[in-house]
């Protein structure tokens, strides 16, 4: 069986992504901009001065001269002038002003970009090593780094990079973001909402405000800035885009100690031009139930793939929500959501082990140390009818858990096992791992685990054609899945499926060594239908 | 006596001119009746007044500094032909100057770092009196018959007494040579950053304007990207430059990735130089005034001996000087 559900919660984290995309989402943008654009009297007197040099004199001193002074002042018409004179009469220009600035001057330029995920992140690695190798003081470098290394799972080196970085610019908004995105994915929540609370800029950026509120709402620390969101929601001095987040994120937060009118209101102010982000969180919001007349994702001008990926899941189109799942993690690859997503919905809407092993792999590489990724890898290869390698994954996975605090991991490594048994063809043994992992969710009263690894073995049981057996648990327990379904909607295809096949299969008797309503039903299976 | 126009500042107009024993030299004389005539006369006057003996003044001081270009002679003088006495400022007549020499193509590397010893060597003389020059630009490095440079054109400087009348100005210089951190309105309190590290910054600017004829604020500007454009650059940026720091220091990054390149391009024959020449431009032209300048003396500083001062950099562009020198002798003895 899949290991954890998908988070239902949804908090407006900053996105860690790279600088290059961030910049062309306007994302690190000044929060109070220029208003007033007469250009300085004394660059319109400069440029008029290179201008009369040039017109008097027209040679290439003079035009050099005024090439370099009205490209650096922004007069793109001087520029354009100067330009055509030089470039009419010799090679006098400079190469810089020649060139577009998209060329990549890296160490490895001359070098082809590897194909595969990894090598291409490695690639990216040994570039900005480099490059702090040569500019030790360029923390935005610093900050691509750790990004890279996060991307591979390696922590300790990405924490340091993301020291030296904020040593280097601990007033950066990029820098700031990134790094408390960075200590949440490192649990330590604490010291990113910590972070964003001490910096000294975070009360003039709403972008700063906005993850200060997040990142405290996740480590359960109060947040320094939440009532002043609350007192003056609409900061006229910043601009809608800019306070998008950070209304998103108050809305949040609100919604959650259950002033939903508020955090309504709040939410409303966040749309009124939104980023990515603060429209992926009203798509989530309205999922949840609390949510306004939000512009449509579908038909939104924005890059939204996790609100598509949420929309499409929860209208049960899966290769819908998995493609979008895969744009998202393209989007934020140091974020592990969109691969959970991903693997979830292969694993238990669309049964689909290849697929699963792919985003499984990614997941890994991104964190190594998730020890209940075996799991899922022996789920996928199960589904792959690869048994050998599923067994191999149940029991590294077995030895990583530490069934003491994690009762729901004893329930899924033994639905596994029991998936491992089923596939292997020993059905009573299989039957048997299933029953147990039941029995023991009921007994620890978790009413969804409980239901997730019935309807599994019930699944099991109707793939091999034992349906009459199956055919009154499923009647019973189907009107008692709505909680579930509500959290993992993927379960829909799943009971699709077993009915599907109670329909179409040909009913077989098999021997189980037991029968099959006892271990379906073990004792306390009435809590199940009592409970709420 | 006068014999050419030429180009002059603010109520100012320059000309060639012959002694009567046949020195040629450079005559700068200060319109008084232009500001008469000016709808701000008396706040004129107050200007031309205060910048006219401010620049006599430095003049004196420097007189004794042989890679600054001094006046051989200063005062006023009654023309008939005119109702109001003409102040003048006579200097010494330069052959030609940097910009000229690069509008003519390449400038070999031996001479580009030449030039730079030399200007440096003017720059250092006037750092040691608390002189901040302001304005070291190609146009500014003047080359004289027996192929020296001299810095020319004081006319900008700041002096560390507080005397000077651009002293309100957060930068009297040309706006589009200035370091980025001009552009961004920071302003230090320490007059070292304030005026010695743009001076260093407009050094490692002028090696690169002599060898790609483009300025290094030209190679940042490429580099960064325009959300990050302050009002003076035609953009909107308008937070600290504290802020913005990370993302010039990203520009300035892939700048020298490109100046190599570039370099590389051009001087073929000179790799060693080529790379000797980024590490300097790295170091004076680093983005954050406060570390600009050489590294080595991180904590060792003395009165005499900070970052910003420029001994170890006289005696690199000296070297380096006659390093390409002996490399290209030896390329065209191959």
């Amino acid at each position: 069986m899949k290991s954890d559900l998908p988070d239902a919660a949804r908090r407006v984290l900053p996105r860690w992504r790279g600088f290059e995309f961030a910049t062309q989402l306007g994302e690190l943008d000044s929060a109070s901009p220029v208003t007033d654009l007469t250009p300085d009297p004394a660059v319109a007197k400069r440029i008029a001065k290179l201008v009369s040099d040039f017109e008097r004199d027209q040679d290439d001193e003079s035009a050099i001269e005024l090439l370099n002074g009205s490209f650096v002042l922004g007069s793109e018409s001087q520029f354009r002038q100067a330009f055509s004179f030089i470039g009419k009469s010799n090679a006098n220009a400079p190469l810089v002003l020649n060139r577009s600035p998209d060329v990549n001057y890296g160490p490895h330029q001359s070098e082809a970009p590897p194909s595969d995920q990894q090598s291409l992140i490695r690639h990216e690695i040994s570039r900005c090593k480099s490059r702090v190798r040569r500019s030790p003081r360029d923390a935005i470098s610093w900050m691509e780094l750790a990004r890279g290394y996060c991307m591979l799972g390696q922590i300790t080196k990405c924490r340091n990079a993301v020291n030296v970085a904020l040593a280097l610019a601990p007033h950066n908004r990029y820098v700031l973001r990134s790094a408390a995105r960075f200590f949440i994915h490192a649990n330590d929540s604490e010291r990113s909402a910590q972070l964003l609370r001490n910096a000294p800029r975070t009360k003039h950026d709403p972008w700063l405000i906005a993850a200060e509120i997040s990142c405290s709402t996740v480590a359960n620390t109060p947040s320094k800035f939440m009532n002043s969101v609350k007192r003056g929601a609409d900061n006229r001095n910043w601009s809608p885009r800019n306070q998008a987040e950070m209304h998103a994120a108050a809305a949040t937060t609100i919604a959650a100690d259950g002033s939903i009118k508020q955090a309504k209101k709040l939410l409303r102010l966040s749309i009124r031009d939104p980023n990515e982000n603060a429209l992926t969180q009203a798509e989530w919001a309205k999922i949840q139930g609390w949510g306004i007349d939000a512009p449509s994702v579908q038909t939104s001008s924005l890059l939204v793939p996790e609100a598509l990926a949420l929309r499409a899941r929860q209208e049960c189109e899966w290769v819908k929500a998995v493609d979008n799942c895969m744009k998202w993690y393209s989007m934020e690859p140091t974020s592990s959501r969109p691969l959970r997503l991903a693997i979830f919905i292969c694993l238990v809407a669309l049964e689909d082990g290849k697929r699963a092993l792919e985003f499984l792999t990614l997941h890994q590489m991104l964190d190594p140390h998730y020890d209940r990724l075996y799991n899922d890898f022996a789920v996928a290869h199960a589904y792959c009818g690869n048994v050998t390698a599923a067994g191999e994954c149940l029991e590294r996975s077995v030895a990583a858990s530490n069934y003491r605090t994690d009762m729901a991991a004893e329930v899924i490594d033994l639905a596994t096992k029991g998936l491992v048994q089923f596939r292997k063809r020993m059905y009573g043994e299989g039957s048997e791992c299933y029953s147990e992992a039941v029995k023991i969710a009921i007994d620890r009263k978790d009413r969804n685990l409980a239901l997730q690894a019935l309807w599994h073995f019930l699944r099991e049981m109707t793939l091999i054609g034992v349906i009459e057996d199956v055919s009154e648990v499923v009647a019973r327990i189907k009107p008692i899945s709505e909680t579930l379904l509500r959290v993992a909607p993927e379960y829909n295809s799943l009971i699709a499926g077993v009915e599907v096949a109670m329909t179409t299969k040909p009913s077989v008797k098999l021997d189980l060594g037991c029968s099959s309503k006892n271990l379906v039903l073990p004792a306390g299976f009435e809590w199940l239908e009592h409970s709420k | 006596m006068p014999k050419q126009s030429m180009t002059g500042g603010n109520f100012s107009t320059c000309y060639h001119c012959v002694h009567t024993d046949g020195t040629k030299a450079f005559l700068k004389v200060i319109s008084i009746w232009d500001a008469l005539q000016g709808p701000n006369m008396m706040r004129d006057l107050q200007q031309i007044t205060t910048e006219y003996n401010f620049e006599c003044d430095l003049l004196d001081q420097c007189k004794s500094m042989k890679r600054v270009v001094t006046a051989l002679a200063f005062g006023s003088i009654k023309v008939a032909t005119f109702p109001v006495p003409m102040n003048y400022i006579v200097f010494e007549l330069a052959q030609s100057t940097a910009r000229a020499e690069i509008s003519q193509g390449l400038m070999p590397l031996d001479r580009v770092f030449q030039t730079l010893h030399h200007v440096t060597v003017g720059t250092r003389q006037l750092h040691d009196n608390r002189i901040a020059h302001q304005d070291i630009k190609p146009s500014n490095a003047l080359i004289f018959n027996d192929g020296g440079a001299k810095l020319g054109d004081l006319g900008r400087s700041i002096s560390g007494d507080g005397k000077s009348p651009f002293d309100a100005l957060n930068w009297p210089g040309d706006l589009s040579y200035a370091p980025p951190e001009v552009v961004f309105g920071h302003i230090d309190s320490d007059f070292r950053i304030r005026r010695f590290a743009t001076d260093l910054y407009l050094i490692g600017s002028l090696l690169v304007s002599l060898t790609t004829k483009a300025s290094l604020t030209v190679y940042i500007k490429k580099y960064l990207a325009p959300n990050y454009y302050p009002r003076n650059w035609g953009g909107t940026y308008g937070s600290s430059y504290a802020s913005a720091l990370p993302y010039v220091e990203l520009a300035f990054t892939e700048a020298l990735e490109a100046l190599e390149i570039d370099l590389h391009q051009l001087y073929p024959a000179l790799p060693k130089q080529v790379r000797e020449l980024i590490r300097i431009v790295r170091e004076l032209g680093a983005p954050d005034p406060a570390i600009r300048g050489h590294w080595g003396v991180e904590g060792l500083e003395t009165p005499t001996s900070t970052r910003y001062s420029l001994e170890r950099y006289l005696s690199r562009f000296d070297r380096l000087a006659t390093e390409a020198k002996l490399t290209t002798l030896r390329e065209r003895s191959k």
